[in-house]
């Protein structure tokens, strides 16, 4: 496939490694906060960390929406789907996240509920109109890459009229998060030397958001595409910036983002959302303005207002170090319950889950690197 | 479930500001069946081999033509992506990579390379 197979290719990747072994002050370390789990997903999976020079690390930031979404969120969704009997549609990531009790969505559906697992918004709008009958509700979920796409449903569903359609909507912002992480660094958080920025995420909001890293905080920034090579080109974009005492935003995934990002899709999320004061992140606690609700304009097709589902505290499963591992704080293989009870196919936290999370992407792709995670794993695998 | 992956715009149809996408797949069709092709559907260039075709909308994106290279996300084309971009990007993976190592490495490892990026 085109613009993908470039960007994985064998001899660059090499090229580039060496490049970066070659720039690298070997009196200093570089650790560099990958935000996004799609960055964490092709870290892993291309074995890019083994590339690097043993002074350089890639640390796993919050950027996976479905780890970050508190329990008591899904606790919501479940009940709204129980309790109110609605047809509950979403995308395929949140069915097996454990909610508490270790309910899920997916159990939730085998209890008689009716959920379901669209590909699109359009997918649940295209439900709602071919049963005009049942109320349906799409459970809404992600950064500014999957904001755009609800907009529009919720626009279309206005002009078409429909009235058993609406949202629960969970949409974070990903600049709030990226403020929280570094707020808490050195001191009491992780250490970071610089940040690999997110690549969709910012084809819609452009690289301008992201100016008060270097100025606030004196962090270099580079947003990084997904595939392996941009991973490594930026990571030596950063090194470049660190050895010379730069301390910019640049923009290496050129091909997708501009500075001012996706403008015909930020004016949808303009018209049709406005910002939380403030939203629950599962690791980084209540962080202001960092997530959106439905404009007072569309609050009629705001599930939260037409079927209201007390709010519940949400009970992480005990041991589960998911928060830990959001912040960058501990590594999966920190956690008790990593390959252990918790596993892709028998989740116990929400970084097992999406293939997104840090504790996933080493369960699939690293979790034979250290003796210890060995021993970890073949007690399931055997 | 921020992956927006690569896909090629077949066709466009501006009355429902949708597209059909080839995603995947290895585009050699597209590439070695005549223009004058029926498979070609009139010159427009085909999904490709092994390719799976898709309708997306593009009320995200103005301008999109077939033959484009979007971004597609949930059913949705979030960006257009800049073959000339690309290209730079490539080349300057390549320039680091001349600088980096010696030539006699350099042919042995691309003759493991995979894809069409090699320099």
């Amino acid at each position: 496939m085109k613009y993908v197979e470039e960007f994985r290719d064998q001899g660059l990747a090499r090229n580039l490694a060496a490049s970066i072994a070659g720039e690298v002050d070997p009196g200093r370390s570089y650790r560099l906060m990958e935000f996004c789990g799609g960055h964490t997903h092709a870290i892993f999976r291309y074995g890019v960390q083994d590339l690097m020079p043993p002074n350089l690390h890639f640390i796993h930031g919050p950027g996976c929406p479905v780890c970050v979404l508190p329990i008591g969120r899904i606790d919501q969704a479940i009940a709204l789907a129980l309790d109110y009997g609605v047809t509950l549609c979403t995308y395929a990531d949140l069915m097996r996240v454990p909610g508490s009790e270790r309910r899920s969505l997916i159990k939730a559906k085998a209890a008689g509920a009716d959920v379901r697992m669209v590909y699109s918004t359009q997918d649940a709008l295209a439900i709602a109109r071919a049963d005009p009958g049942r109320q349906v509700v799409f459970f809404a979920i992600g950064f500014e890459t999957t904001t755009p796409p609800t907009a529009v449903a919720l626009r279309q569903a206005r002009a078409a009229g429909l009235t058993n359609f609406s949202v629960f909507c969970n949409h974070v912002l990903t600049p709030p998060a990226l403020r929280a992480i570094l707020a808490t660094e050195g001191s009491e958080g992780v250490q970071i030397d610089g940040i690999l920025g997110p690549s969709h995420v910012s084809t819609v909001i452009g690289s301008a958001p992201y100016g008060f890293v270097p100025v606030e905080f004196d962090k270099p920034l580079v947003i990084a595409g997904f595939e392996p090579l941009d991973v490594m080109q930026s990571a030596l974009m950063l090194v470049r910036q660190l050895n010379a005492g730069r301390c910019e935003v640049e923009n290496q995934y050129t091909r997708a983002v501009t500075p001012e990002g996706n403008r015909k899709a930020q004016a949808l999320i303009a018209e049709v959302f406005e910002r939380r004061e403030t939203f629950e992140w599962r690791g980084l606690g209540h962080l202001p303005h960092s997530a959106l609700k439905i404009a007072p304009d569309y609050a009629d097709l705001d599930a939260e207002l037409r079927f209201p589902v007390a709010r519940g505290e949400g009970h992480e499963v005990k041991g589960c170090e998911c928060p830990s591992v959001l912040r960058g704080v501990k590594a999966p293989v920190d956690c008790k319950l990593f390959g252990t009870v918790c596993t892709p196919e028998n989740p116990m936290g929400s970084c097992m889950v999406s293939s997104e999370g840090a504790c996933a992407a080493y369960w699939s792709y690293g979790r034979f690197r250290h003796p210890t995670d060995v021993v970890a794993a073949a007690g399931v695998t055997a | 479930m921020c992956l927006a992956i690569p896909a090629r715009v077949v066709a466009v149809d501006p009355a429902t500001d949708t597209a059909t996408v080839a995603l995947g797949g290895s585009g050699a069709l597209a590439a070695t069946v005549p223009a004058s092709d029926p498979l070609r559907r009139g010159g427009a260039p085909t999904a490709g081999q092994g390719a799976v075709t898709k309708g997306i909308s593009l009320t995200l994106v103005d301008g999109v033509v077939p033959g484009d290279y979007v971004l597609v996300h949930v059913g949705y084309a979030l960006s257009r992506i800049s073959p000339e971009e690309a290209e730079r990007t490539l080349a300057l993976m390549a320039e680091v990579a001349q600088f980096a190592e010696p030539s006699a490495d350099r042919a042995a490892a691309n003759g493991t390379v995979q894809g069409e990026g090699a320099p």
